[in-house]
């Protein structure tokens, strides 16, 4: 071979390369940001509210709870405030949630206890939140803020909103006590050839959900919608990362799903269950048909 | 002389032994047995012993269980009664004082889930777990009342549940005209408790969330009835006059896009006595939406406030262009509601089954 032709042939691979690092580097740096709030989610101290809707009547009052895990931070002092706000309440997360505070109307009054203490790191610490309305209330939805300061700790992600709806007679208003409810999301199906390995994304939204542990199971089912496991085929490999971590309200967490294949893996369909278990949440289930290609 | 003596020696040890096997436990009050010495995997004279591998629970209300690892309860004791021993952070009942091997590893342990057999629900609270030398655990301790709620924060806690019991639900539907969907009205709740409402509906968000569409069946305590109201939610709901349902009705929930009036339809139609009810709202589009069947629940305590399974069948969809949209259902259920026997059963995309205990 001529001396000229291999240096071509060795320019040609070596653009190559640097074409396919070019090309994919971007992706891997993109992914890497996109999970990055998700791993800062899962250290810092997290706080929320148990039930972030409360439906009473006019003259009742109920409680509820306020929980801070300090994780790594501490020892600091906490301190609580609550009070009402104005403006539109969406559980769209990110929350674009109102933070400023309007008159608390006579007759709705609100407390937390405690309001101030000590925390210690890796501590779980409760408060109670009560909401005592007179029988004269008006009517209304009410929206309380929840405002937390962790002294020293200021990636603290505590804040939290809360929906109090007064009403007085028999008739609720349906579907208001779920437009929090906690939500997944991910593809319904990927697709790639035998010997290949690819990620996907799954997503929890949080919403009103929480705070409390999430635990993610992924496996093989005969089918979509069916739930009874069955072995995974020889030459596939599925796992879930991360599987198990503590949620707050509010926020969004992203896990990836990683399917690995071999080269003898048969083509055909494979369809996995993604069992969601999010204590104060949701406990669900969702499917994702693998398409393994000729 | 010598004889008596060694008599008298013998007298005093097995007194002394006798004394403190009784300081350590003394006889059981009211089936409460009171501790007057550490609780502990140890065989030692000056411990309470428990066998290893014991969990320890500490109630909110002041009351020691030692369970075996397996649920089974060997002894429950009034921390009140026990003796108060004392620590460097002051004096503490014996029940909440556990000796442990020198060596011991003692870690929180925030995974562990314990089930008792005499319980019916998960024993929860602050989890320290203490390892032997030898890695081996010895001692779990499951505090009910972490740090700073009062007892009487928990036994006011509001009982009644109010929320989304179940659902099946599509985050991702594109663009929507038409969504029905036919049910019977299920058997009634067996025995509910004041002011509790049902709710069974097909339903329509936006993706944003924050407000609904829905043709709702309800079933109220308060006039033990069945009725159904088609109605549109924000913060605040907007609901048609009701008509009067039966267990076993037929009932149509359906949603419409006007065309001609960019409104939606919202209607619930009974097909045993042929009434119906409807509003129309232009509140919500036709693109990026969610649509739901679901079951929703206010001031219910348990399985006694829920009605009988409920199937959402032939249920129709089509997007603006006239086409029959994939509907890729997902699975929810409340974690925190108080009720057995929850199950959602997809079957199809246009069949779905909200189960009960009932």
């Amino acid at each position: 071979m001529r001396k000229d032709v291999v240096v071509i042939m060795g320019i040609v691979i070596v653009c190559a390369g640097i074409i396919s690092v070019l090309y994919f580097l971007p992706k891997v740096t993109e992914y890497q940001e996109e999970l990055a709030p998700t791993k800062s989610l899962l250290t810092v101290p997290i706080g929320g509210i148990q039930r972030n809707y409360m439906y009473l009547k006019p003259g009742e009052t109920k409680e509820t709870n306020y929980t801070l895990y300090t994780r790594e931070g501490g020892p600091g002092e906490v301190s609580y405030k609550i009070y009402r706000v104005a403006g539109k309440y969406k559980q769209d997360s990110p929350p674009p949630l109102p933070r400023e505070e309007i008159p608390m109307p006579e007759g709705l009054n609100v407390s937390v206890e405690p309001s101030k203490f000590i925390a210690q790191p890796h501590k779980k610490y409760t408060s109670k939140i009560t909401v005592k309305t007179s029988p004269e209330l008006s009517s209304d939805l009410y929206v309380l803020y929840m405002q937390v300061i962790f002294k020293g700790e200021n990636e603290t992600i505590g804040d939290d909103w809360m929906r109090v709806r007064v009403k007085a007679g028999p008739y609720p208003i349906g579907g208001e006590s779920g437009f929090g409810v906690p939500r997944e999301d991910h593809n319904d199906s990927i697709t790639l050839n035998p010997g290949e390995i690819k990620e996907t994304n799954y997503t929890l939204y949080t919403r009103e959900g929480g705070p409390g542990e999430v635990k993610y199971k992924v496996y093989r089912v005969t089918d979509v919608y069916k739930k009874r496991e069955i072995p995974m085929p020889e030459g596939m490999n599925v796992s879930i990362e991360p599987n198990h971590f503590l949620a707050r309200t509010h926020e969004k967490y992203i896990s990836k799903i990683t399917v690995k294949t071999s080269s003898k893996l048969s083509p055909g369909e494979y369809v996995l269950c993604i069992h969601q278990d999010f204590k104060n949440g949701t406990i669900g289930d969702s499917w994702l048909a693998v398409n393994v290609e000729p | 002389m010598m004889k008596t003596k060694k008599i008298l020696a013998i007298g005093i040890v097995a007194m002394l032994v006798l004394g403190v096997g009784l300081a350590i436990a003394q006889a059981p009050s009211n089936g409460y047995v009171v501790i007057n010495a550490p609780l502990s995997p140890e065989e030692r004279e000056d411990v309470y012993h428990i066998p290893s591998g014991s969990i320890v629970y500490h109630s909110v209300d002041g009351i020691t269980t030692v369970y075996t690892p397996d649920g089974k309860g060997i002894l429950t004791a009034k921390d009140s009664e026990a003796s108060m021993i004392p620590t460097t952070t002051g004096l503490k009942p014996a029940t909440k004082i556990h000796q442990v091997p020198s060596g011991s590893f003692i870690t929180d342990e925030e995974d562990f889930e314990f089930y008792a057999q005499d319980e019916k629900c998960e024993l929860t609270g602050d989890t320290t777990a203490v390892y032997a030398p030898d890695g081996k655990c010895i001692l779990t301790v499951i505090d009910a009342a972490p740090h700073v709620v009062p007892p009487q924060a928990l036994q006011t806690y509001d009982a009644t549940y109010n929320g989304w019991v179940e659902q099946a639900n599509d985050w991702t539907v594109s663009s929507l005209h038409k969504f029905y969907a036919y049910w019977h009205v299920p058997s009634s709740p067996p025995s509910p408790h004041s002011n509790v409402v049902d709710y069974l509906f097909n339903g329509i968000e936006p993706s944003t969330g924050g407000k609904i569409i829905q043709p709702v069946l309800g079933y109220f305590q308060n006039g033990n009835k069945w009725e159904a109201h088609a109605e549109y939610a924000n913060s605040d709901g907007f609901v048609s006059d009701p008509i009067a349902c039966s267990v076993g009705d037929t009932l149509r929930g359906a949603m419409l896009w006007s065309t001609s009036e960019s409104k939606w339809i919202v209607e619930v139609y009974n097909f045993n006595d042929g009434t119906c009810t409807w509003i129309k709202t232009d509140k919500i589009g036709v693109d990026n939406l969610v649509v739901f069947v679901t079951y929703e629940a206010y001031n219910i305590v348990n399985d006694n406030d829920a009605q009988g399974d409920a199937t959402f069948y032939n249920m129709e969809f089509k997007d603006k262009n006239g086409f029959i949209p994939t509907i890729t259902w997902h699975e929810d259920i409340d974690e925190d509601a108080p009720l057995t026997g929850l199950n959602v059963d997809i079957e199809s995309q246009s069949k779905v089954t909200l189960e009960t205990a009932n």
